[in-house]
């Protein structure tokens, strides 16, 4: 089954804040806390019990997913969208404080089913209905568009119709100081689907082959789209 | 859809030791690996038994010094080379594992749980120079990454691809799971109406693919389907709504249908969801005809997570190469009124075996091996 496959939907999460369908609808001043920015009201007004339960990455990804246009789902077989997510440190953030909670009283087994980057990809799937095939893929932070690849693979063999395909890493300051990797709090989502090029470009020509092809879909997002309000 | 590719080679480092044969003679022999804990005797967990690898396996390993889930993938992945007749650098990589090492995260080291980080020392250490990908899809790693590769070799990215699933015990997923309340005090017994929860286990897997052509093990990868049911964060749908339709996409996949099945190899963790899901959805895959011999084996391995799909692969094609289904070990009475095979049976008339697994995240996926 071939393409075209485009990117009909993106939206992003850093610490600089947030952009979505609509524009950018939130702006942090540096030195923002990561873990404050994790609010559900941010994204939606719409009750979603269940953000609580999620991790810090979960947020993270349900918040992205959520900022897409509502409309370019509209057209898909949700049962026959996949999930893919190419990080480097995947769930890192929820392992650390999982082996912390080791050393005390109790163990958080509330955090254990999310030292799976699939926990979160999970999440996001039950949000949306999603019923594709659901996979993380350990990518380094260079190479991380090459996730895309891999989502047009899984199209074109038939797996799937379309794929939200999620890039990125949550590690905060703190746990990757005790990681001794360098902090990085950005989440994009695109949406791959059936379709002609859109009116606007979502994502520069061709993905950047440089470092960091994460922070280059965001500039470009906030280039495109004006703040909202 | 892709033709079937071709066995080329295998390796396993499982409980029962190094080697495709140790692995086979222990499963098909009955033998069960969850033994009472030795490395983590003393572990403040609910469960007082493992199956973790044999301490011969677990000091050769040390003395590589490599972290002992690169040192058991590395093993495997050796071994399935070898039989396929095929140096490192002629193939592609993809490897399925859930933790890693976990070295940087728990105690010394810089594995950081990191799937890729592993997949660097693979590589690095047995040389691969082709494409190269780790994933990870909780327990539905290893069939995720045979999907990958059945992909891949589609594609006609690669002409070989080595596949290599690998996951070690710690305390942190002994600590983990137990913090769940998902270990049996005891051996697990998957299927059975007093099961009480899962064993864990440790391994590693490794397959070799080729492309469409003569299989010179008489055993091939048919057909990949996968899926989410999209239910919740860990309890699957009770009426195994997602592993159908990865079993129907992995059967439609192979141009096949149900009724060709000559045994269908289950995931069986042992828990009370996860069989009682499995149980539905393979009484409706194969109504309105007669469900084939079902088998399953964490019961003997442990649950070895990102290794699981591999190392049970390994077992569901020498149900197709022997004719064999091994028993349940541990199975008393079903729970479900289905053909779960104890002792030992025949495999059906069919042509293929159906392998099956699930994850958190309400991740399926199932493959289809052919003769």
């Amino acid at each position: 089954m071939n393409g075209p496959w485009q990117i009909t939907a993106a939206a992003g999460l850093d610490e600089r804040g947030l952009v979505g369908a609509r524009g950018v609808v939130a702006a942090y001043d540096p030195g923002h806390d990561p873990g404050e920015r994790l609010r559900w009201q941010a994204v939606s007004q719409a009750p979603y019990p269940d953000f609580r339960r999620l991790d810090p990455l979960g947020k993270a990804m349900v918040m992205t997913a959520e900022l897409l246009d509502a409309d370019a789902f509209a057209p898909l077989q949700r049962r026959r969208t996949a999930v893919l997510f190419g990080t480097e440190y995947g769930c890192l953030c929820t392992d650390l404080r999982f082996a912390a909670s080791l050393a005390g009283p109790a163990v958080a087994a509330g955090l254990f089913a999310f030292t799976l980057p699939s926990t979160a990809l999970g999440a996001v799937a039950l949000r949306h209905g999603l019923g594709g095939p659901t996979l993380a893929l350990s990518l380094p932070a260079a190479r991380q568009h090459e996730a895309l690849g891999h989502a047009r693979d899984l199209l074109s063999s038939g797996a799937a119709e379309a794929c939200l395909c999620c890039l990125g890493d949550w590690l905060p300051a703190a746990e990757a100081a005790r990681a001794g990797a360098p902090a990085r709090t950005k989440i994009v989502a695109l949406l791959l689907a059936p379709g002609d090029p859109p009116p606007e470009a979502l994502v520069p020509d061709g993905l950047p082959q440089a470092a960091d092809a994460v922070a280059c879909i965001l500039e470009h997002l906030r280039r495109e789209r004006p703040p909202r309000g | 859809m892709t033709a079937p590719l071709p066995v080329l080679g295998r390796g396993a480092v499982s409980c029962f030791g190094v080697g495709v044969r140790a692995l086979l003679e222990g499963v098909f022999g009955g033998e069960c690996g969850v033994r009472p804990l030795r490395r983590f005797a003393g572990l403040d967990v609910l469960t007082a038994v493992a199956a973790e690898l044999p301490a011969d396996v677990v000091a050769a390993a040390e003395r590589t010094g490599e972290p002992l889930a690169a040192a058991i993938a590395t093993a495997a992945a050796r071994e399935a080379l070898a039989e396929a007749g095929l140096g490192a650098g002629e193939v592609a990589l993809v490897l399925a594992t859930t933790k890693g090492d976990l070295g940087g995260v728990v105690g010394p080291g810089d594995g950081l749980g990191s799937p890729g980080r592993l997949l660097q020392r693979l590589a690095a250490g047995l040389g691969t120079g082709g494409p190269s990908l780790a994933v990870s899809s909780a327990c539905a790693s290893g069939l995720s990454a045979l999907a990958v590769a059945r992909r891949w070799l589609g594609a006609g990215r690669a002409r070989a691809v080595l596949v290599v699933g690998a996951d070690v015990l710690s305390a942190f997923v002994l600590r983990g799971f137990s913090s769940l309340l998902a270990l049996d005090p005891g051996p697990s017994r998957p299927f059975d109406v007093q099961r009480r929860g899962l064993s864990l286990g440790e391994g590693a897997s490794a397959i070799v693919l080729g492309a469409p052509g003569r299989a010179p093990l008489g055993v091939a990868l048919a057909g990949a389907g996968e899926s989410n049911d999209a239910h919740g964060i860990t309890a699957p749908s009770p009426d195994g709504e997602g592993l159908l339709r990865a079993c129907r996409s992995a059967l439609a996949d192979a141009g096949i249908g149900p009724g060709e099945c000559a045994a269908a190899h289950l995931h069986g963790t042992g828990t009370t969801h996860n069989d009682a899901m499995e149980a539905a959805a393979m009484a409706t895959l194969f109504a309105p005809g007669p469900v084939p011999p079902l088998t399953a084996c964490k019961a003997q391995l442990g649950h070895t997570l990102g290794a699981a799909g591999g190392l049970e692969s390994l077992v569901a094609m020498e149900v197709l190469r022997s004719g064999v289904v091994p028993g349940n070990r541990g199975l008393a009475e079903p729970e479900a009124a289905l053909p779960f095979v104890r002792g030992r049976a025949p495999a059906g008339p069919g042509r293929v075996v159906l392998k099956v697994a699930a994850g958190f995240g309400g991740i399926d996926a199932a493959v289809v091996f052919s003769r």
